[in-house]
Parts: structure tokens; sequence; C-alpha cells
């Protein structure tokens, strides 16, 4: 048993049990009544445990609500642990009670000093530990406030749920990959099941990681009998249970809810006659997302999709300068389900500050898509922003042989876990050789396994150039990730488009040189998913490989009629009768054909406005109802886009800018969202502030901006109040704008009320007033 | 994990889409269809509830004193009282979020589809208090909730305290008192020893009565 180290049991069911009343704050009786604390602790080191846990599971400022000081609470915790006599005292740090954006309304840097001061009172402790964790979000916040503010050892764990999930949906492998990646000296499980459900996520787990396994379970899963909570499972089933997940290799162990100091000394009885074999650590490239972990055995290939990049991509230039992100989402959507595996995101334009952008979009990304990312970006700053808020363990694109490059990014990729691509360029430029490539590649691999950061994390990109310029270059790149390959062992990326740059009918190449690289050992192609051409190729070498087990998925594929790809169909409707049936594949053609014989703004203004204008009529009149008039909307901003994609740049003019927002305190931006894409429909530029914003944002943006039109929403008659701040704070500036508000609870008389100018009782109304505003 | 067996009331659906009788054309029929059963794929709806000795309208043994005249009322003459919570889990504010980029004509009906679960959960919640107190010869009133009447929404740090609603389902809230997921209830219900008529819930106790656009075209919320 000498490996094995034994935890405490539950706190708060003791101080229950000893009177403490329901709902009350218990790490306020470390002040109000230490002794009874102190019995605790002294109950448990009695029954056999070497490390007792501080009462201090909810002593963040934020749950402590002003009943007293961190400090206070968390030196006294500290003090009364050590003086139950234990061999060790861990700090407990519990959840803030507040849910991290974007799902939630608090900010990463708001949790991560929650954390850092409860950590900065840890004098006294030998462990920090995080446990009951549900967001791995968090989880990182409060482990880089434990790493960054104290030298101590930091154990993390997280509670999962019956389906295997935490509460945000992180599985045991992702859970235990992205912490131990983060620095965590032993990742494990806590709470909400018994011992006998939590074996096959601990098992998981001690596949996935090699630093050392801790399981606190509940004595059981817990039944409400009469109103009242109960744990079934007693002391000797606990421990028998226990010794089960110990001989699996678990070596750190403890209770949580509903275990007692009988629980913990029967424990102890059955580890100290162990012979644990640990299930064994299978090494092999993991990246995780907040919700999955895409790993690579043998010679496995995972796809990145190549499309979240500005370079020659109108839109998501557009969506990166007015921070909507909803094309890029969409984006996201549409390679996932073509098939990536991971994301590339790349926010790299001159006009815009890329750090604080590239930030923003991988938490918004990270919420919809449960692809792992890569973060693209040649700024270290931009990158270490990125990766510092990213809920698992992603890709960094890229470092290189330049010593500069070398010096800024291998330390971030260390220090927050990431893997990293290593292209083989340096001072002078892409060698012409596979050799030269090679080189570069070794001196790349050779620093970072210095850092120690582990081979399984690092990939090498031997560089793709296109054909167009010279013919031998190809053969150069797949002899290069041969030798890299062979003689460093890791695995090799490669952005296979840029060897028919300059071409006609790019795909073609692209496809045939993909093959190529995929047999010779190309692990992580960077690739346009939604090209079917690639995609075949890359089913086709699964099969090849033995990674697509039995052909399954080749067969789920390709078995069956093969479906041709159906062209939008050419159609007779007007472009009012397809708006008005929400005929979205019918719009783009019926524009196209407009467009032959009207100029853009006379297809705008003599087709598309006039459509959602009749569907806003019929939405008035009670014919339509919200999903039709949502349907033609979209159909409508469909229409938009195609009239904007083949128009001269300029001749599509905004009639005029409106700034929306869904206002502070308020987290339901629906409403707000409809609107926008109705004020989309009639010409108008929306920038679209988001949920929860301060009135501050929203005076800077109005006086920035200059606009005429400001549009408030608030769903909840508790933010309406936010919203009359907001109107306050407009007026007190000296704004000159016109302020129309909306939302569910509102009125006209509280409209009035709160100052604004406008009630918008719905969407159609608010494209009036618009109207009414811009046309005077 | 018990299968999903809710039936999502589609009439509930069109309902708080603010529908009023129109044509229901095959598309919007469809769409509908097909987001209530991505709705039953996503959602993990789960409940939890605690039963407390009242001492007025304080919960006996613990620091939550109820504050109003509109609970005092709901409450009045009961035996004791039960705090529950449900929830349809994270999964459908994050698909919310993503219908939301995608398709706001999807993301619509999806919202409605959950409001109408989210209500079907909590009904089979009060359901199963019902019958654990059938024995006892009490009886429950209606679902309560914090921001009714004149009960304060800051009720609900305690009464997700009370309960272990965090730790158990996963509810968090917003400085402001918002619950996170966002398809999530709390409410307080009293145990009675005789059947309770006089429903206390409802438009008359309602804080958003002046406002409900519900209410002003003549139908109700829930």
């Amino acid at each position: 048993m000498d490996n094995i180290q034994i935890f405490d049991g539950a706190m708060g069911t003791q101080l229950q049990a000893r009177g403490l009343k329901l709902g009350a704050l218990p790490e306020l009786l470390c002040l109000t009544d230490p002794d009874l604390v102190r019995s605790v602790h002294t109950d448990y080191v009695n029954a056999g445990a070497e490390v007792v846990t501080t009462n201090t599971f909810g002593a963040n400022r934020r749950k402590l609500m002003g009943k007293a000081e961190v400090g206070e609470v968390v030196s006294a915790a500290v003090r009364l642990a050590r003086e139950s006599g234990a061999q060790k005292v861990a700090l407990d740090i519990g959840p803030t009670g507040a849910l991290l954006k974007p799902l939630g309304a608090m900010s990463f840097s708001e949790a991560y000093e929650l954390f850092k001061e409860t950590v900065s009172f840890s004098d006294g402790a030998d462990i920090i530990l995080i446990e009951t964790m549900s967001d791995i979000l968090e989880a990182k916040a409060a482990l880089l406030a434990a790493k960054e503010n104290s030298e101590l050892p930091v154990y993390v764990t997280m509670t999962f749920g019956e389906d295997g999930r935490t509460f945000l949906g992180t599985d045991p492998e992702t859970a235990a990959v992205t912490l131990h990646s983060l620095g965590a000296d032993a990742v494990g499980i806590n709470c909400s099941l018994g011992p006998k459900e939590l074996l096959p996520l601990a098992e998981k787990m001690l596949r996935a990681v090699p630093c050392p396994v801790i399981v606190q379970p509940n004595a059981g899963l817990p039944v409400i009998e009469n109103g009242k909570t109960v744990y079934p499972v007693p002391p000797d089933e606990f421990s028998f249970l226990m010794r089960e997940l110990m001989d699996m290799g678990v070596t750190i162990v403890g209770g949580c809810c509903g275990t007692t100091p009988e629980h913990i000394s029967a424990l102890r009885r059955a580890a100290l006659s162990l012979s644990s074999s640990r299930s064994p650590f299978i090494p092999s490239p993991r990246f995780t997302s907040s919700r999955r972990t895409v790993s690579l055995a043998g010679s496995d290939v995972a796809l990145i999709g190549e499309r979240i990049n500005p370079t020659g991509k109108k839109k998501v230039k557009e969506a990166l300068r007015n921070r909507d992100y909803d094309y890029i989402i969409n984006e996201a959507i549409s390679q996932a389900e073509a098939g990536a595996d991971l994301l590339d995101v790349n926010a790299g334009l001159p006009e815009i500050d890329e750090a604080e952008v590239l930030e923003e979009l991988v938490t918004e990304l990270s919420a919809v898509t449960d692809l792992p990312l890569q973060i693209d970006s040649s700024d270290p700053a931009a990158v270490e922003r990125a990766v510092r808020v990213y809920p698992g363990k992603p890709i960094i694109n890229s470092v290189n042989g330049k010593e500069e490059s070398l010096a800024a990014i291998l330390p971030i990729a260390k220090k927050y876990g990431a893997a990293v691509v290593g292209l083989t360029l340096d001072e002078s430029g892409i060698p012409p050789t596979a050799e030269g490539r090679f080189k570069i590649a070794e001196k790349i691999v050779l620093r970072a396994l210095s850092l120690g950061i582990p081979r399984e994390d690092i990939l090498i990109d031997c560089l793709v150039l296109t054909v167009s310029t010279d013919q031998s270059l190809a053969v150069e790149t797949l002899r290069a990730v041969r030798l890299v390959k062979e003689r460093l062992g890791v695995r090799t990326v490669l952005g296979v488009s840029n060897v028919s740059f300059g071409l006609p009918q790019r795909e073609i190449l692209n496809s045939g040189f993909l093959a190529s690289a995929l047999a010779v050992g190309l692990d992580l192609p960077i690739m346009n998913p939604l090209s079917a051409r690639y995609m075949d190729v890359v089913r086709a070498h699964r099969v090849l490989s033995g990674q697509d087990k039995g052909a399954a998925g080749y067969i789920e594929k390709y078995s069956g009629a093969a479906k041709p790809v159906e062209a939008a169909p050419d159609s007779e409707l007007s472009v009012k009768d397809i708006v008005l049936s929400g005929r979205k594949l019918l719009i783009e053609g019926a524009v196209k054909k407009a467009l032959a014989s009207e100029t853009p703004m006379d297809v705008i203004n003599g087709l598309l406005i006039p459509a959602i204008n009749a569907a806003g009529e019929l939405f008035e009149k009670g014919k339509f109802f919200l999903p039709q008039l949502m349907a033609s909307a979209e159909t409508v901003k469909l229409g938009f886009d195609a009239v904007k994609n083949s128009a001269e740049k300029g001749s599509v003019s905004s009639k005029g800018t409106i700034i929306l927002a869904t206002v502070k305190g308020d987290i339901h931006d629906i409403g707000k969202n409809i609107v926008k894409l109705l004020l989309n429909n009639y010409g108008y530029e929306v920038i679209d502030l988001g949920r929860d914003v301060p009135p501050e944002t929203v005076v800077a943006e109005a006086k920035a901006r200059n606009v005429k039109l400001v549009g408030l929403s608030a769903l909840m008659t508790t933010t309406v109040k936010g919203m009359e701040e907001t109107v306050k704070a407009l007026r007190a500036a000296g704004c000159g704008c016109k302020i129309m508000v909306g939302g569910a609870v509102l009125t006209k008389e509280y409209a009035d009320m709160v100052g604004a100018d406008y009630y918008a009782k719905d969407a159609a109304e608010s494209a009036k007033i618009a109207e009414e505003i811009f046309n005077n | 994990m018990p299968a999903f067996d809710y039936e999502i009331d589609t009439d509930e659906t069109l309902r708080y889409l603010g529908y009023r009788g129109q044509e229901l054309t095959e598309d919007v029929r469809n769409r509908i269809g097909s987001m209530t059963e991505l709705l039953k794929r996503i959602a993990a709806p789960a409940w939890t509830w605690g039963v407390f000795e009242l001492d007025g309208t304080r919960l006996s043994g613990t620091e939550l004193e109820l504050e109003g005249d509109s609970i005092k009322r709901h409450l009045d003459g009961a035996e004791k009282c039960v705090l529950m919570a449900a929830t349809l889990g994270h999964s459908c504010d994050r698909e919310a979020m993503r219908l939301e980029a995608k398709s706001l004509a999807d993301a619509v009906c999806f919202n409605a589809a959950s409001v109408a679960l989210i209500e079907a959960v909590s009904d089979r919640c009060q359901r199963e208090i019902g019958a654990s107190f059938k024995a006892e010869g009490l009886h429950i009133n209606g679902r309560f909730s914090p921001g009714y009447g004149d009960l304060p929404l800051t009720a609900q740090a305690s009464l997700i305290r009370l309960i272990g609603a965090e730790e158990r389902l996963g509810i968090t809230l917003t400085d402001g008192c918002l619950m996170l997921p966002r398809k999530s209830v709390t409410a307080i219900i009293g145990l009675f020893k005789t059947e309770k008529v006089g429903e206390t819930r409802g438009c008359a106790v309602c804080g958003m009565r002046e406002f409900c656009e519900y209410r002003k075209a003549g139908v109700r919320c829930g």
C-alpha cells in the first residue's frame, strides 16, 4: 500500500450530522465553530486518512457573499486541518457557482481571479484539491490559478453523471487528457456516483494519462426517501468496491457525499492488503475539445478542416471585422457534418485586433462544435490568449525553425499542454530538399522534447509548395514526410491544397496529391472537408489502412444508390412566392436570373424588400406566425447573399447602421437575433453587441459609429432595469440616436417609462421603425 | 439513464410560438416535428426535490425565510413545504445556440418545444411529489416560483442550495439570479391536510400580468 494515498470522506455530511443548518454556508463554521470543524478532521485522521481536506469548498468571494473574507476563512480552515494532526492537508477548491461564457455570463478571467484569491491563502497546505468540477473550462481556470500562484501539487477531479459525462458534457478521457496536459499532478473523479458506477469511468482515465488517478465516490447513488437524500452504500461494501478501483490502478482514494469516518476506516483496511497493477496507459496523440477526444492510434488519419480562415474569403473577413460569428459558426457546423475531425481556426486580418478576436472566436466555436480546434496564428500573443481560454487540449499552428519562433511558441505549448505543429522552414527559408526540411524538423523536435513536450504532441508540417512553379517540389515534400516519420517518430501535417496553386481544376491535383501523401504516412491533412472528392480519397485510405474497421464507415457512406447532389432546380416561381413559402433552395437561382437584367440595388429594392414586406404584413394580420416569418426572412437573407456575391464591390450600399444589444443582466437573446435578421433583410447593417451588454459598451459603440438608431432587448421583467439604465446612459452621454426597445415583457407604457423613443412590439414593427427613421 | 419517454405536446409548442389558428402548412408542421425529435435526442430531463417543515414562512432548520404576501397565501395552512427544481440540461442551451446561428426558424421552434418539455418535466416531478405524500394523507397545491407575485427572484439562491440543485442538476445562477441551463424551473409546493381548492398560481398573482403578451391575447402561459 506504499503507493496508495488515502484522503478523508465527506465534510458537509458530517457537519450536517452535527447540526449545521441546511443551506447555511459550511465554510463559515471555520470561524464560528472551529472546534466542530477540527473534530471532523480529527475523526478522519483517527480513521486512517493521511490527507484531510480543508472546509473550503465554497470559500470564494462569490459564494461567501460578503459574509466573511476569503482570507480569514481559508487561513482558519488550513490551520484547523493542520491541528488535526493529519500527515497532509489539502486545500479544497470547489466551483464558483457561476457558469462561464458563452453558455453562462462569467468570463474566464473573472473565474480565474476568484480562484486566485483562494489560492493566495494556501500557506500551510501541502496539496491543492480542485474538485467537483462540471465545466472543464472552469477546472482549467482553477488549475491555472493554482499553478501560477503556488508551488503546491494540484489534484483535479470532475464529477460525472450516469451517462458518463459531466453536466457540461465532458467525458472522463477528455477530462483526464486535458487536465493532465495542463500540468495537474493527479486527475480523477469525485461525487455524484458510487464506487461501482465510477469504475468504468476511472478505467478510461487510467488508459488516457500517465499521472496518478484519484477517485472519491459518494457512498452510492443518492436516493430521495421521504424528501430526504440518502446515500445507501455502507462502509464494508464501499471498501470492497474501492478495492476493485485500487486493483485497477487508482492510487489516490477517499470519499465524497455520504461517506463517514467508518467508510474511510474500512477503505484503509482494504488498502493494506493490496497488490495493485495499473491498467496500462496507452500513449498516443490526443487532442480534445470540451466534449471529445480525438486520439490517433497507429496509422490513424484525422482531418483538419481548413475553412475558418480569412485568406481569399470575403465572408470570413467580414465576419471577423464585425465580430459577428454566425457565418463562421456555420462553417464549423458544415465541416463537422462533412467529416472533419478537427478545425483549424485562423483570424489573421491586418486591420483587426487578432488576439482579441481569436480569443472570442475560439470561445464561441467551442460552445457549438465538439471538434478540437487548431489555433492558427503567427502572433504568439494571439496564440497564448486563445489557448488560455480554450476548454481543451488544442493544437497550435505553428512554430517553425527560426530561433525567434521556437523561443516564443514552444513555451506556450508546454505551459498549456497544447500539441504543436512545426513548420520546416527557418531563417534561410524553406529548404528545397527533403533532407534540408528533415534537419529543421529534427531541430524543432529536439527543442520541444527538451522543454518537456511529449513526442506525441509534436506534429511536423513538411510544407507543400505549388507544382506550377517547380514540379520537383511535391516529391521532395513526400520524401520529407517519410523521413520525418521514420526517423523522428512524430505525426505529420500538410496543407494539401497548396500543391495546385495557379493551376485549373485544383481538386483533381489536390486529391491525387492527398492520396500520395497518405500513402507515405501523412497523419493530419489540412483540407476542405466539403469537397466530396477529397473525402472519397480519405475514406478509401481508411479502408486500405485498416482504420475503418470492417469498412463499416465506407459501406455506410457508399452502399446503396449513390445520391447525386441535388442542384437547385430552376423555378418559375417569383421571388415573392419563393420568399413567402420559405424555399431557401430556390432563391439563389431566382436572384441570379433577376440580376441578368436588373442592377443589384433594383433586385434588393424591387424584389427582396417587397417580398419581406409582404411576409411582415401577413404576420401583422395574423396570417403568418413566427416560424413562417423566420423562414421567409432566412430566404431573403440568402437572396441578399446571392446579390452581394455576384455584385461588384461598392454596388450594394447599406441603408444605414443600427446597433442592437440585449441589455445587461439578460442572457436570452433570441428575440434580438430575430430583429437583427429582419433588419438585415431590409438592407440595414446591424452591429450586434450580443447579450448581457453593459450600458457603457452600448454608449461607446453608439458614439464611435455615430448611429441614428439603437435597439435594446430585454426578455425578463427583472432585466428591464438594465434597459432603463442603458437608455439613461445614452441620453447622459449626449448620443443623438433614437432608441427602440422590445422584448416579451415590454409594453408601450413600460417603453415610455424607461424613456425609449419607440416601442417595437415585434420584429416586424422594428423594421417599420427603422424605415421611419432612415427615410426621414 | 432512463430512456426518453416524454410526449412533447405539439399544441403547447404551437402556443409558445404565438400560434393563433393560422393555416399550418406542411413546411411548418415538418419543421416543428423535426425540432421536436431533435429536442428528444438532446434533452436530459432531470429533477430533484426536498421536503421541509414550516415555521410560518421560514423553512425550519434552514436559513430560508420566504418573503412576500403571495407566498404567504400560497402556503397558508400548509403542513410542510416542498422545494423542487427541474431542468432540461445544458445540452439544450448549447443546441439552441447552434441553431440560432444556423436557422432562426428552426431555433424558435426548438425553443418553443423546449418550453413545452420543461413544463411536462415539472408536471411529472410534481406528480411524483404528490404520490410520495399520499400515504401520509397530504395533498399538494400548485407550483409557485421565485419571481411570481412578490416572491423575490433572490430566493433562488437559497432554494437551489437547500435541495442541492447545483450538485445534482447542474443548475447555477447568474448575478441577476437567472437560472442556467435556461430551461430550468424551481418551485415551492405546499403540503396540506385537505385538498387545496382555489389555485394560487396563474395570472392573478403573476408579477408579469401587466406586461404579458399571452394575457393580452386572452391566453395563458402555463
